[in-house]
């Protein structure tokens, strides 16, 4: 059995090899990279396809009482900025831009200081359980954690609990700005922090203690040495921090009780509700250029900055 | 290194994030008909509500199947791409990676509703695969990045080395860079797996009534006071990312993808 089993193993491997001769010839090897990726280029295309078909319904009116498409004009876009609906759109958007901020820069402050225990602690063990403790949020989904605040938040969770101990009678926490901060802090600190980590791992220790020799205190030490060394992290991490919570659902939803709606439970009434995917493209595609744009700008401001700095610095 | 703000700050973080994860757990063997904390008493109740209800038990099942298609689908796509991008120089190279992470750079909900429109128009909405697509795309660089780092710390030398012995093109790839990459295969292949059982947004824009996967369940029953059988959902979900967090963790290839211990 296991004779014919390595036999017809190898007869496999055989047949490939033969094949790989037939199929090797010049050419086809130019072509190996491009074969290799066309399946994942065949589908990320489904991406790409779908936003080009958002940008084409954006731009067509639609009857909302015949649900009928109509020619092509800014109809969606004139919803989104102008009164009477505009108004409520706008202040989704600012909010959601505004939580997300907050959210983003809480989350880099947090994990700057916990990148650089992991990266210095002497312990093995410490670190990997850190390693493991930051990575079960990622994993763990979207609506989960949203679920473990609502137990921790809602009027008889463990919040309100603790509270109660102290004598305190509240509400609980939910509907609250508080409440959705929280929720989204679990999952965007340990985010910054892997990703500031690879870039602080750069930094050679013997320079904190160079400048500690020279007298700075440890906060003049991480001004001056430890965050500008860091930089590439906290940029990616604010990028993808940022990108992560602009589109975030379930805690505006489920922590803020529908109170402080973001952009993306917005998008999902106007289908869920209304059924129109005219006005949800053109809010979708908005969302879009308003991130990239919050990424983008910044990013080439940050290489600009850069660039002077390295050029003052051949200069001198 | 000791000083006090960077102690607060590490304790604040682990308390954000081991709180939840283990109110979610007692939450789930909690006894009594309704979710209190702390808990009337300690059972498995929850756990038997969650077999006994057919319909939470249809989702988890469905969210299985999306998860295995994620997996499927990822393999497929990620693999080859990760080593066309690693191993060869041509042109368009650096194009083609920006756009394999189009889906990550996209915000989620534009995602989802590119999907939305496209699969509507192709009349697929209604079926299970159109979800698995969505979830691949927007997972994929995650596979792609953990195959990738194992492949930058595989010595391009034990190839040569194999191909100067007279191995043949295919035999290298079998018997050595395939062994050598497969801890960055293995990571990130349990990586799309958990992150496609418990997606939520995409599926909440392309499920229909009879394809609610389990956060689509899970999702609507909160509406109200959530049941028991949630909590027990909720648990099973993260018992998961612990044990691929550890096996993730004890392949070594995650540390050495956050922290190249060179």
């Amino acid at each position: 059995m296991a004779e014919t089993y390595t036999g017809l193993r190898w007869r496999l491997i055989d047949g490939l090899i033969a094949a790989g001769r037939v199929l090797r010839p010049g050419r086809i090897a130019k072509a190996q990279p491009y074969l290799l990726l066309l399946p994942a280029v065949l589908l990320v295309s489904f991406l790409a396809v779908g936003l080009l078909w958002l940008g084409w319904l954006s731009i067509h009116a639609y009857d909302t009482f015949l649900m009928q498409a109509g020619k092509i004009s800014a109809e969606q876009y004139a919803l989104l900025f102008e009164p009477p609906s505009g108004p409520f759109y706008q202040q989704t958007l600012l909010r959601t831009l505004a939580l997300s901020l907050t959210v983003t820069a809480g989350a880099v402050l947090l994990g700057l200081p916990v990148a650089y225990v992991i990266i210095r602690t002497p312990s093995r063990a410490l670190r990997v359980a850190l390693l493991v403790l930051l990575l079960v949020p990622f994993l763990m989904g979207e609506i989960v954690r949203t679920f473990a605040w609502y137990l921790i938040l809602a009027n008889r969770g463990a919040v309100g609990w603790v509270a109660s101990l102290f004598g305190i009678e509240d509400g609980g926490l939910l509907g609250t700005p508080i409440g959705v901060f929280v929720g989204m802090m679990q999952v965007s600190t340990p985010l910054a922090t892997l990703l500031i980590m690879p870039a602080m791992r750069r930094i050679d220790p013997n320079l904190e203690r160079a400048a500690a020799t020279l007298g700075a205190s440890p906060a003049r030490i991480w001004a001056n040495v430890i965050v500008p060394l860091s930089w590439p992290g906290i940029v990616a991490a604010i990028i993808v921090v940022l990108l992560l919570n602009i589109a975030e659902y379930d805690m505006p939803a489920i922590l803020g009780l529908g109170r402080l709606p973001f952009v993306a439970n917005v998008i999902g009434d106007i289908y869920r509700l209304q059924q129109n995917l005219y006005l949800g493209s053109a809010f979708s595609l908005l969302l879009l250029v308003v991130s990239t744009l919050l990424v983008v700008v910044p990013g080439l401001l940050f290489l600009g900055w850069l660039r002077f700095r390295r050029a003052r610095r051949a200069a001198a | 290194m000791r000083g006090p703000v960077i102690r607060l700050s590490l304790a604040f973080v682990i308390l954000l994030v081991a709180v939840p994860l283990a109110i979610v757990l007692v939450a789930s063997v909690s006894g009594g008909e309704r979710l209190t904390f702390p808990p009337e008493s300690l059972s498995l109740n929850p756990y038997r509500a969650l077999v006994g209800n057919d319909e939470i038990r249809a989702a988890l099942g469905r969210s299985l199947i999306v998860g295995f298609q994620v997996v499927a689908l990822s393999l497929i796509a990620g693999v080859p791409a990760a080593i066309a991008l690693v191993r060869f120089r041509f042109r368009f190279r650096f194009g083609l990676g920006i756009y394999m992470i189009l889906g990550v750079a996209t915000p989620l909900i534009a995602s989802a509703f590119a999907f939305l429109a496209l699969f509507t128009q192709m009349g697929a909405l209604g079926a299970l695969w159109p979800i698995s697509v969505g979830i691949t795309i927007v997972n994929l660089p995650f596979l792609m990045f953990s195959v990738a780092s194992s492949l930058f710390s595989l010595d391009p030398r034990l190839e040569e080395a194999a191909a100067t012995l007279g191995a043949e093109g295919v035999q290298t790839f079998l018997f050595v860079t395939l062994p050598g990459i497969m801890p960055g295969i293995l990571s990130g292949t349990l990586m799309v797996f958990v992150l496609g059982i418990s997606e939520f947004v995409i599926s909440l824009l392309l499920f229909t009534i009879n394809i609610q996967t389990l956060p689509i369940a899970m999702f609507a029953s909160m509406r109200g006071p959530p049941p028991p059988e949630v909590a027990a959902a909720a648990g099973l979900y993260v018992l998961a990312a612990v044990l691929v967090v550890i096996t993730l963790t004890s392949l070594k290839s995650t540390e050495q993808f956050f922290y190249r211990a060179d």
